[in-house]
């Protein structure tokens, strides 16, 4: 049913059969089989002053070993050659006394005993096992650098596994390692002896936050449906639903359950896709059905009802399953990241001479993208050459144009193919479309389900590819009677499957860039390829376990492009985000003291709006690629209260209140005050997709559309165009004008989210032409942030109250904050 | 609902035994001599038999073959099942093993 689900379990990369037992090295050259257990051991000593084999066969008194099928001596059982015997503490070699020959015989009694024929030295007898060892030159001791990689077993949780074994002989090290249920999580660290320690500590937070997530889904049933039918350009049976619960965080793509509970038809239930989320323009939900063969199907949906139905969520693990499978294949594939990435990763000290080799180009612009600014022409030069990167790229700064240009140069210098993603299929399509205008080959992969959603780059879509393609035409026959007739016969079925792949391939090995969000890149269709070039673009708002997704295929260079200085990765199990899931891999990087680098110019921002967020957040490094004059509009009559300075903040007292869902905050006041703003935007020419409304609380986003809808002095059409949603939903975009309503105001409660350093950043920075904040100052001013944003403000003569027609400087004087407020 | 019983102070302070890290090492390594010294007390020595293996004659009077690794390639006699199997085991140079053998020819070609 589930074909993503069960293909995916196929590519989980296990540790060979072979693998050693107690650190997983298993090259068949460096492990021996115990007999008695069946479980394979290494020659190396890891911790411990005994190899791994020796500490098991003597800790499990076990006596009787072969070697591997593959290793120089094949499957040979250890045993005197002369009486059988196996026990390996016993045996030892005698060369013959001329001839290069060797023979295997235990101590006593054979190689006690005189040789016949005078052809043999028993005296000479060697023993197997020196120094608790097996001699090096029968069974390899691995390498340092493989011990290294291996996971550290400490000779504590040697015995603990020992003692396991005898009662549980499946029990893996993972099993005594594994903290009980109710115990703590352990926190991320800066750096991790090695990938195994790596995977113990993210991977219980990752399931932690899969937990949380598939409770929360399914505690989303809601009951009470009433049902309106569609049909859809392909003839898809649409189901449009509104829901009763505003706080469901839905997305295109999601799978739902659509159930029918009532009287009037057989029980019947489908899957399907959500195809449109609530907007402005409308709330309701479209849910694609999953096509049926006819009417007459018994799946066929009862269009005929319309009350009674019932909407599950579909819970997948498939998301949580990639990332687990992306840390365990970094801990035991040793061709997942190169040496030095493996290293750099982990925060190890390597030396930093691993610089790559090749030309550089002599442009760093690429075809078809806008003229790069200097710092851009460095960031490219600067990343070519090295194997890991961090970007910095502050608003504005052509974070997207400098990835795309990277991109470019990566493929002219001959290492495609390149991997590119991003955390959000929003951030990958806008990059997929910089890089095909470059020319290179682009593909882009996506989930199945995201298929059917149309957009700008769909046709670079690896779907749409294969049905384009001409060298198939027995896959494009059967395409069209697919089309044609919505079902194939069984054998058709099969056969069409297989072209497809097969077509999906020859694509996939043909490309020069593949673009896919970082948990498509552990798509099973990307599962045997190798890029050895990967960028991660938004890095900084992916989680480490979601970013080794793509890097741990085959990976040589790295390159992530980010800014810490906003909003990181969403988290929603507070025990996992506390515990830093929350933090990057871009953050941890730059606490090791990597350097990223950081774009300085700013083409976004109007001078005066850049000033703050450079000053507080970069350092002041920001500089401005448009002038004042740009981005100064004097068709827009607008009544800043400083001509110059477009920018204010509105000072508003109305007392916040609870929404009505009981999990959000509304303030009617600042409502009002920013439907009297946006009114006189729009009076004054300004269109509605010009402008952005920005608040933190879900409660007051769904009050505010309301509320302009219906006390708009204008027609409601124009209030339902405009983009009303929380910070998080605009970062990495902009708009002309942004309106900020605070929301939260109250004498002895704090500002809750308003608190972020860097939610407040993404805030300030959406905006072309003009910010308006709407808030609270006495309030807000507690917080040491806030009061430096407000005296700024206030040093400007832009801190304001009154009617919008006569804005007057506020003179409320406000307190230094108290370190502990909050 | 019964609260949970407190925990009892007694139980609380009892000591912890500390094993470190050598201490566990060192008893496998008393371990390891036992082992050893066990497995060799539960066989006799009889040295009134004599050793019968011999050489097959395809590997008698075979000179050694250095590696280029410093290495030197001997047959090890071995059994799988009831067949015999000629296996190659590259030695290190500087092991009694092959000492006695490169000596052993040395004396053959003198005399
Ligand atoms: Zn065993
Ligand atoms: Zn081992
Ligand atoms: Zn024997």
């Amino acid at each position: 049913q589930d074909a993503d689900q069960i293909e995916d379990s196929a590519v989980h990369t296990e540790l060979p059969p072979h693998a050693c037992n107690y650190c997983g090295i298993h090259d068949p050259a460096s492990v021996v089989l115990c007999l008695q257990c069946k479980k394979w051991f290494c020659n190396g000593r890891g911790h411990t002053s005994g190899s791994h084999i020796i500490n098991h066969l003597v800790r499990a008194k076990h006596k009787d070993v072969q070697l591997h099928k593959e290793s120089p001596l094949s499957d040979t059982i250890l045993e005197c050659y002369n009486c059988g015997c196996r026990n390996v503490f016993l045996l030892g070699f005698i060369p013959a006394k001329a001839d290069s020959v060797v023979v295997l015989l235990c101590r006593q009694p054979c190689a006690t005993q005189s040789s016949k024929d005078q052809t043999w030295e028993p005296s000479e007898w060697q023993p197997l096992i020196s120094d608790r060892c097996f001699l090096p030159w029968l069974v390899k001791v691995p390498s340092d650098e493989e011990q290294l990689r291996a996971r550290q077993i400490s000779a504590d949780q040697i015995v603990k596994l020992e003692e396991t074994w005898k009662i549980v002989p499946s029990a893996r090290v993972e099993d005594v390692q594994k903290p009980g249920v109710d115990e703590e999580v352990t926190p991320v660290s800066l750096t991790y002896e090695d990938a195994y320690q790596y995977q113990n500590v993210f991977g219980p937070l990752v399931k932690l936050e899969a937990d949380y997530d598939k409770h929360a889904k399914e505690q989303q049933k809601c009951e009470n449906i009433v049902v309106r039918w569609d049909v859809g350009l392909r003839r898809n049976i649409l189901a449009y639903f509104t829901f009763p619960r505003l706080d469901l965080k839905l997305m295109v793509g999601d799978e739902l359950v659509l159930r029918y509970v009532g009287d009037f038809h057989r029980p019947w239930n489908s899957v399907g896709h959500v195809t449109k989320i609530p907007n402005s323009h409308s709330e309701e939900v479209c849910l694609e059905l999953k096509p049926v063969a006819s009417a007459k199907s018994i799946h066929a949906p009862p269009t005929e009802c319309t009350h009674d139905f019932v909407v599950e969520f579909v819970w997948k693990s498939t998301t949580f399953d990639r990332m687990q499978n992306a840390m365990k294949t970094f801990a035991v594939d040793e061709t997942s990241v190169s040496g030095y990435i493996y290293h750099r990763l982990l925060g190890h000290n390597v030396p930093d001479s691993d610089t790559i080799k090749g030309p550089l180009p002599k442009r760093f612009t690429a075809p078809g993208l806008a003229e790069l600014n200097h710092s851009q022409i460095e960031a490219v030069k600067t990343v070519l050459q090295q194997p890991l990167s961090l970007i910095q790229g502050p608003p504005g700064t052509g974070k997207t144009v400098t990835s795309a240009s990277i991109v470019y140069q990566l493929v002219k210098m001959g290492r495609a193919p390149i991997l590119v993603c991003a955390p959000s299929n929003i951030a990958v399509d806008q990059l997929t479309e910089r890089i095909h205008r470059t020319g290179v080959k682009v593909l882009r992969v996506a989930a199945k389900s995201r298929e059917a959603i149309d957009s700008s780059i769909s046709f670079l879509a690896l779907h749409n590819q294969v049905r384009k393609m001409d060298t198939y035409p027995e896959l494009q026959k059967l395409i069209l009677l697919k089309d044609d007739q919505g079902d194939l016969s069984v054998g058709d079925e099969r056969r069409f499957k297989t072209l497809w792949s097969a077509a999906e391939r020859e694509l996939l090995a043909n490309a020069e860039v593949v673009c896919c969000t970082c948990v498509g890149a552990g798509d099973p269709r990307l599962a045997k390829m190798r890029f050895k070039t990967v960028i991660v673009d938004e890095a900084t708002q992916a989680t480490e376990p979601e970013c080794m997704v793509p890097i741990v295929l085959g990976v040589k260079q790295v390159i992530l492009v980010g800014d810490h200085c906003q909003l990181g990765p969403v988290v929603m199990c507070k025990k996992a985000a506390s515990a830093g899931l929350s933090q990057s891999l871009f953050e941890r990087l730059i606490n090791l003291r990597i350097r990223p680098f950081r774009l300085e110019v700013q083409y976004r921002m109007h001078p005066c709006l850049s000033e703050f967020p450079s000053n507080t957040f970069y350092e002041g490094s920001l500089q401005n690629g448009v002038t004042s004059a740009e981005r100064l509009n004097p068709r827009i009559e607008f009544p800043w209260p400083v001509p110059e300075i477009p920018m204010f903040f509105y000072v508003s007292t109305g007392q916040e209140e609870i929404a009505a869902s009981g999990t959000s905050y509304l303030n009617r006041t600042e409502a009002s005050l920013v439907e009297k703003v946006v009114t006189r935007f729009l009076k004054s020419g300004v269109k509605p997709e010009q402008i952005g409304i920005v608040t933190p609380y879900e409660g007051q986003r769904a009050y505010l559309v309301q509320y302009m809808q219906f006390n708009g002095t204008l027609r409601s059409q124009l209030y339902q165009e405009l983009e009303v949603a929380s910070v998080d939903a605009f970062q990495g975009r902009e708009k002309d004008y942004i309106v900020v309503s605070c929301v939260r105001s109250n004498d002895h409660q704090g500002i809750g989210f308003l608190n972020d350093p860097r939610r407040l950043n993404v805030a300030l920075t959406r905006a072309k032409y003009g910010v308006i904040i709407v808030g609270n100052p006495k309030v807000l001013s507690r917080q040491a942030l806030w009061y430096n944003l407000l005296s700024h403000f206030k040093e400007q003569n832009v801190l304001v109250e009154g009617s919008l027609t006569n804005l007057k400087p506020c003179l409320l004087h406000f307190n230094r904050p108290k370190p502990l407020t909050n | 609902v019964p609260e949970p019983p407190a925990p009892s102070p007694a139980a609380a302070e009892l000591p912890v035994p500390v094993k470190t890290a050598k201490d566990v090492d060192d008893a496998f390594k008393e371990e390891f001599e036992k082992t050893m010294a066990d497995t060799l007390s539960s066989r006799r020595a009889d040295s009134t038999k004599t050793l019968d293996v011999t050489i097959p004659y395809q590997f008698k009077g075979s000179t050694t073959k250095k590696t280029n690794d410093g290495k030197v390639m001997f047959t090890m006699l071995a059994r799988k099942g009831q067949k015999q199997q000629f296996l190659n085991l590259a030695i290190p140079e500087n092991t009694k093993l092959v000492e006695t053998v490169e000596k052993g020819q040395k004396k053959e070609q003198s005399e």
